[in-house]
């Protein structure tokens, strides 16, 4: 209940103050860098991980990353690194 | 495969983990914020991946709890090494001792190297006394600049030097003092006649001439004057040509021996060995009263090589005494040709005989007694010291 309010009331500061979302704590930031490479920050864990498809949670959903080899370069508390020839990104 | 230096420096390890397929220890380790990297799915569902050593007791604890096997298999970086070498302490121990050797080594003067002079042994006899030698530890060394000045200070002949220490090797660059050339002093002299004769030409680099062409001096005559008609006083330099006649007497004899080779001959060949000398071919001995003997010897090689081998080639000419009588025109030729040599002989360089006359000549007892006149050309002039200078100057 608390948690909600909280982000409820960011949520609304940030649409008045005009705020980039991505600044904000619990939202997901994904970079795609051409089709090798995709970068999830602020994940919350990993959901499904084999070679053709990696399911990470996020704040307020799911986020799927399919492809050929895919192999997750660096795992840090803040983000987490896969290459690999990407298919395509899915959010559930 | 990324290798930061810092993972490098802390120790990483590269693990194998069997029966985890909903990959509950992959998702456990991301929850206890355990930095992983290479996570890579493998074909028959189990994975792998490096985590960092410090992290080695939440990998440990959560295989053990989840009940995974593990496999181990890459460990990296200077942890590992550092046990590894403990394990090798002779390899250690070696890699110390040639550290240790390189430095030992390197502390040292190997060479000296000397350019631009060509006397590199005076060089190198100062250098030794400043302790500039192969040998010498490099602390013992003066600095460049001050061994610059020391060279310069002791070799008196030289304008530059230039001392690089560069590593194990000293490099010297001199450049030698050009000397100025020598001061000649001459003390003045008058040139005066050195035989009688008929002065035909005069030339005077310096000094007064005295003499005049056509003048007869006789020995002791100062042709030169070095004392000039203000007194001043000369080194008077110069040429005079005169006429000079000599007198000779020649005896020659009628008969005149000889050997003369008449074309015969027979050749031998020998084989020399150090003192041994073996013939080996042309045997012959040949009737010849009067034999003339020409022997060659040549080493035998084989391609570059000489070996102590030589091959001696004699042949054995046929000769014959000759004996002629000369007639009298050969006779006197032969005269002349003897009184010009012998007056040659005791004239000056660059001397040249103008005539000749055969003033007697006497048959007599199988020779023939001649006495020759010979007018030759030269220089008579004889340097003489001015002795008693009023007022000596030098001159170069």
């Amino acid at each position: 209940m608390k948690r909600r309010l909280r982000d409820k009331t960011e949520r609304l500061a940030a649409s008045v103050l005009e705020v980039p979302a991505d600044t904000l704590e619990h939202v997901a930031r994904i970079t795609v860098t051409g089709q090798s490479q995709v970068t999830i920050e602020n994940y919350r864990v990993f959901v499904e991980f084999t070679d053709r498809l990696i399911r990470v949670a996020v704040a307020g959903g799911e986020v799927a990353i399919r492809g050929q080899g895919l192999v997750m370069r660096t795992i840090v508390p803040e983000e987490v690194v896969v290459t690999g020839t990407i298919c395509g990104i899915d959010f559930a | 495969m990324s290798i930061r230096l810092a993972e490098w420096f802390a120790g990483y390890v590269q693990v194998h983990v069997l029966d985890d397929p909903d990959r509950r220890m992959l998702a456990g380790l991301v929850t206890r914020q355990v930095r992983l990297w290479d996570v890579r799915p493998l074909e028959d569902g189990s994975y792998r991946f490096c985590f960092a050593l410090t992290d080695r007791g939440a990998v440990l604890s959560l295989a053990r709890s989840f009940r995974c096997r593990l496999r181990f298999r890459r460990k990296r970086g200077v942890p590992f090494l550092v046990w590894r070498a403990r394990r090798r302490k002779v390899f250690l121990l070696g890699g110390l001792a040639f550290a240790a050797c390189l430095y030992l080594l390197s502390s040292f003067v190997w060479t000296v190297q000397i350019e631009g002079t060509d006397q590199p042994e005076a060089v190198a006899a100062v250098l030794n006394r400043l302790h500039v030698r192969p040998g010498t530890l490099l602390y013992r060394l003066l600095d460049q600049d001050s061994l610059q000045l020391a060279l310069l200070d002791q070799l008196p002949d030289i304008a530059w030097v230039g001392v690089r220490i560069q590593g194990t090797n000293v490099y010297v660059q001199v450049i030698p003092r050009v000397k100025p050339s020598d001061l000649i002093y001459r003390n003045p002299q008058s040139i005066v006649a050195r035989v009688p004769g008929v002065v035909t030409g005069l030339l005077a680099n310096s000094g007064m001439p005295a003499v005049r062409p056509g003048q007869f001096v006789t020995p002791g005559t100062v042709l030169i004057s070095g004392v000039l008609s203000d007194g001043k006083t000369v080194y008077a330099e110069g040429s005079v040509q005169a006429d000079v006649w000599y007198r000779s007497r020649i005896a020659i004899p009628e008969q005149r021996q000889a050997e003369a080779i008449t074309g015969d001959y027979v050749s031998h060949d020998y084989l020399v060995i150090g003192s041994l000398v073996l013939q080996v071919w042309g045997f012959a001995r040949p009737p010849y009263a009067t034999e003339l003997v020409r022997s060659e010897e040549e080493p035998i090689l084989i391609g570059d090589v000489r070996l102590p081998l030589m091959w001696r080639k004699e042949t054995v000419y046929d000769a014959r005494k000759i004996r002629e009588t000369l007639s009298q025109v050969e006779l006197e030729r032969q005269g002349l040709q003897l009184a010009r040599e012998d007056v040659l002989r005791s004239a000056a360089d660059r001397a040249r005989v103008m005539r000749q006359l055969i003033l007697q000549k006497k048959l007599e007892r199988g020779k023939l007694y001649m006495s020759v006149w010979t007018e030759v050309q030269e220089d008579i002039g004889q340097a003489q010291q001015i002795a008693s200078a009023p007022s000596p100057t030098s001159q170069r």
